[in-house]
């Protein structure tokens, strides 16, 4: 059983005076698996949190079906079992850090010495245990992140839903996090987090979705993504003519790029790079460096985001 | 249950520690000791009007205070979105509405009791003495008050905080009028005019019949019986608009 | 920064000493409206009640309250009383168990306005609303007693007083007294000396005392004040 799976999942609101229809999300087929950390990438507006909210009850799916380990969105079982943060969380202002955990906890139905001890714990653990009795009006946006995160994994979750958790952290912040969800990971707990800062997902996920535009452009294991997109290999030579160059352009897959005395070649694969430097070898250049470049999930996912964005 | 205690003891805690609560509260103690004085500029009836201004104030206020506290419930919530980390957890949106309405309640009584002791007090300086009707009166200013608030938590299923406050302050009007209009409709209105009258008559909360002061102020004797009746009367209308809001809250969405 | 820092101060004095100002040039140019009694432009009482919300009892109160400043100022001005009765009947249907008005009213009706058929009927009225109150019942046998000298209407009235709870105890006194058509002074000395007694005001005590000495001089008694009758 799929820790998440979505089928054919649609969202349609009608929004203004003309009641004009926009699709939020549509034909999302998501499928995330027990124990792995799932990252949900697109830009601002795709539909994350939209997709977030479904899966935890909050709004309604207008086509298609989505499953929480296995039973409906919004069903109490499948609730206990899950921890969730909403984006940019806000919380009762007057009562304390404790007093929202403490309530939180009885909501989970924990009874109240587990209760205290794992408030105690989960807050030692995510640096907020010296707030805990100050009002959360109080609190400053990391804070309010942190005592979000604590509530989240309060009930020992299996799945943990996170919007956005890495907003508002400073990079130690965003560090820990990457640092707590790959140890919520080696508890066998599934991870799915939303995101739109790419270097934190490419960090820890397993698998990744790309959603533009409410539509999933690409979903799978990122190694395998990014094997499978372009890569290049760059060719750092010096001592060449620019006639010479001119002789193996049709090689290469992009324009020579200067630097000072050194000039960047890219080839397409191994073959390209053989022929290559047969030919360096017949100029007589000098040849630097090597390096074969993957393509990084960044310029994967610009990739994907522009291709979709014309309408 | 537990969790509908712990959302309704989390609902008191919040609301009881927000200020503006203390300086209506307070506005409130201060009209009542200004009726005192006020008192005073009356030849006889004294101990009439004292008790006549000091249910009024606790009514008033008392109304000002239900209906804050009822749109801050889920309206105030929504916008702010506290309210996505608490549906997020096993509770059922029954659960949700139920307790938010005890908690609130809670907080009107402490409210309540805290105007009802200063005019306690003031009784007694003046007569050195209350009559238990004063006290029933109060009891009853706390029933209306409770279905105010139902019917501001109603209007907050669905609508924002200014509008909810708007609508359930109509309904309060209207609910004070209802015997009026019927009797508008009767006499000006054709067959049709009157049945839809009638309909409207028994569908708004007939605040009249939980209107206690005058009977109270004035040592009249209050029929335990139709005593009874109008306290069923609130009870069940209260469980009506309650489980109105449940109804609504169960299908909303929370974009 | 330092003129900024004085201005502030220096503005709010000022316009706090002209408020002061304006608002004691106002209270001299005439007595508030309540005290005038600008009651002509409320709408009657079954109009004016469902308006009120249910409050009807506060706003009979503080009708009363402004009728007595009403009745005070023009006592000591012009002694002229025409928009009294209008508040009175206003008062008293808003909240037809509220007694004061209708037995200070009718006084006030009575000795101030000199408008005899308005108090009657302000009393009538009271009494039909209130049958099991004595005082409404007490207020008019005195009146046809006091005043028209009318000693059936006056008795009539009184044995229904006489016979409600907590009827004070010289009711039936005079009852027997009536009936016996004697002792009528007597009757009339309690009377007065109980007003006297019970005045709030004034121009009532006043009224009170001098058809106390009439009396009292008309039975060619000394004036001698007895336990509890000193003025």
């Amino acid at each position: 059983m799929n820790a998440i799976e979505t089928n054919r999942l649609k969202k349609e609101y009608r929004t203004g005076f003309s009641r004009t229809r926009v699709t939020a999300l549509s034909q999302l087929d998501l499928a995330v698996s027990e124990g792995e950390i799932f990252g949900y990438l697109g830009p601002n507006g795709a539909g994350k949190t939209t997709t977030l909210k479904i899966l935890m009850g909050l709004l309604r799916a207008t086509a298609g079906d989505a499953r929480v380990l296995g039973r409906p969105p919004g069903n109490v079982r499948t609730k206990q079992l899950v921890g969730f943060l909403p984006e940019q969380p806000a919380f009762y202002e007057y009562l304390t850090g404790r007093e929202l955990l403490s309530f939180y906890g009885q909501l989970f139905g924990i009874d109240r010495p587990i209760r205290r001890d794992r408030i105690e714990t989960l807050a030692r653990q995510l640096r907020v245990e010296s707030a805990l009795d100050t009002q959360l009006r109080k609190y400053s946006k990391g804070m309010l992140q942190r005592i979000g995160l604590v509530q989240a994994l309060l009930n020992e979750p299996r799945v943990v839903l996170l919007d956005e958790p890495m907003s508002g952290l400073d990079p130690i912040g965003r560090r820990e996090i990457r640092d707590l969800l790959l140890r919520l990971k080696s508890e066998g707990r599934t991870v799915f987090f939303s995101s739109h800062i790419i270097p934190d997902v490419e960090m820890v996920c397993d698998r990744v979705g790309i959603l533009v535009a409410g539509r999933l452009v690409a979903q799978g294991e990122l190694e395998r993504m990014l094997d499978a997109g372009v890569a290049t290999i760059e060719v750092t030579v010096s001592r060449l003519s620019p006639e010479a160059v001119a002789g193996f352009e049709h090689l290469l897959v992009s324009r020579p790029i200067s630097r000072g005395e050194r000039l960047l070649l890219a080839v397409k694969d191994e073959g390209a790079l053989s022929k290559l430097l047969v030919r360096l070898v017949e100029e007589r250049a000098a040849v630097h460096a090597v390096v074969p470049h993957r393509e990084s999930l960044e310029e994967y996912f610009l990739r994907h985001a522009q291709s979709r964005e014309a309408p | 249950m537990k969790k509908v205690a712990a959302i309704a003891l989390t609902t008191f805690k919040e609301a009881v520690r927000d200020r503006i609560l203390y300086a209506i509260l307070v506005f409130a103690l201060i009209m009542l000791a200004g009726s005192g004085v006020l008192v005073r500029l009356s030849v006889g009836g004294e101990e009439k009007i004292l008790k006549d201004l000091g249910l009024a104030c606790i009514s008033i206020f008392g109304l000002v205070i239900a209906i804050l506290l009822g749109i801050g419930l889920v309206s105030k919530e929504i916008e702010r979105r506290t309210l996505y980390t608490v549906i997020a957890k096993p509770v059922s949106r029954h659960q949700f509405i139920l307790g938010k309405y005890l908690g609130l309640v809670m907080t009107l009584l402490v409210n309540v009791l805290v105007m009802a002791a200063g005019l306690v007090g003031l009784a007694y300086a003046w007569e050195g003495a209350s009559s238990p009707s004063l006290l029933l009166a109060v009891l009853f200013i706390f029933l209306e008050l409770m279905l105010v608030t139902a019917l501001a938590l109603l209007f907050s299923t669905f609508s924002s905080p200014a509008l909810s406050a708007m609508f359930t302050l109509c309904l309060f009007v209207a609910g004070h009028l209802s015997a009026d209009l019927r009797l508008f409709a009767a006499h000006f209105g054709g067959a049709a005019t009157r049945v839809a009258a009638e309909a409207l008559y028994f569908f708004l909360p007939n605040l009249s019949y939980l209107n206690l002061k005058d009977r109270a102020v004035h040592n009249l004797v209050i029929d335990p019986g139709t005593t009874a009746l109008a306290l069923a009367y609130a009870i069940s209308y209260v469980a009506a608009v309650i489980l109105g809001a449940m109804v609504i809250f169960q299908r909303r969405e929370f974009t | 920064m330092k003129r900024s820092g004085l201005a502030n101060p220096l503005l709010l004095v000022a316009s706090l000493v002209g408020s002061i100002t304006w608002a004691a040039l106002l209270e001299r140019t005439g007595p508030r409206a309540a005290a005038r009694g600008d009651w002509l432009f409320l709408p009657n009482a079954a109009q004016l009640k469902p308006m009120l919300l249910g409050y009807q009892g506060v706003a009979a109160d503080l009708l009363w309250i402004q009728v007595v400043q009403y009745v005070g100022l023009h006592w000591q001005t012009d002694k002229r009383f025409p928009q009294l009765s209008k508040a009175l009947e206003l008062a008293t249907s808003l909240d037809p168990h509220f007694l004061e008005p209708y037995r200070f009213g009718a006084l006030y009706l009575l000795y101030l306005s000199r408008d005899p058929d308005a108090a009657v009927a302000l009393l009538k009225k009271g009494a039909a609303a209130n049958p099991k109150r004595w005082e409404l019942a007490h207020d008019l046998g005195r009146y046809y007693y006091l005043e028209t000298r009318d000693y059936a209407q006056a008795l009539q009235w009184w044995q229904q007083a006489a016979q409600l709870p907590g009827r004070p105890d010289y009711l039936p006194r005079f009852v027997a007294r009536l009936h016996a058509r004697t002792g009528h002074a007597d009757t009339a000395l309690e009377l007065w000396l109980e007003l006297y007694r019970t005045a709030q005001s004034d121009y009532m005590r006043a009224l009170a005392l001098g058809e106390i000495e009439r009396l009292k001089s008309d039975q060619g008694q000394a004036l001698r004040w007895g336990p509890g009758q000193a003025p």
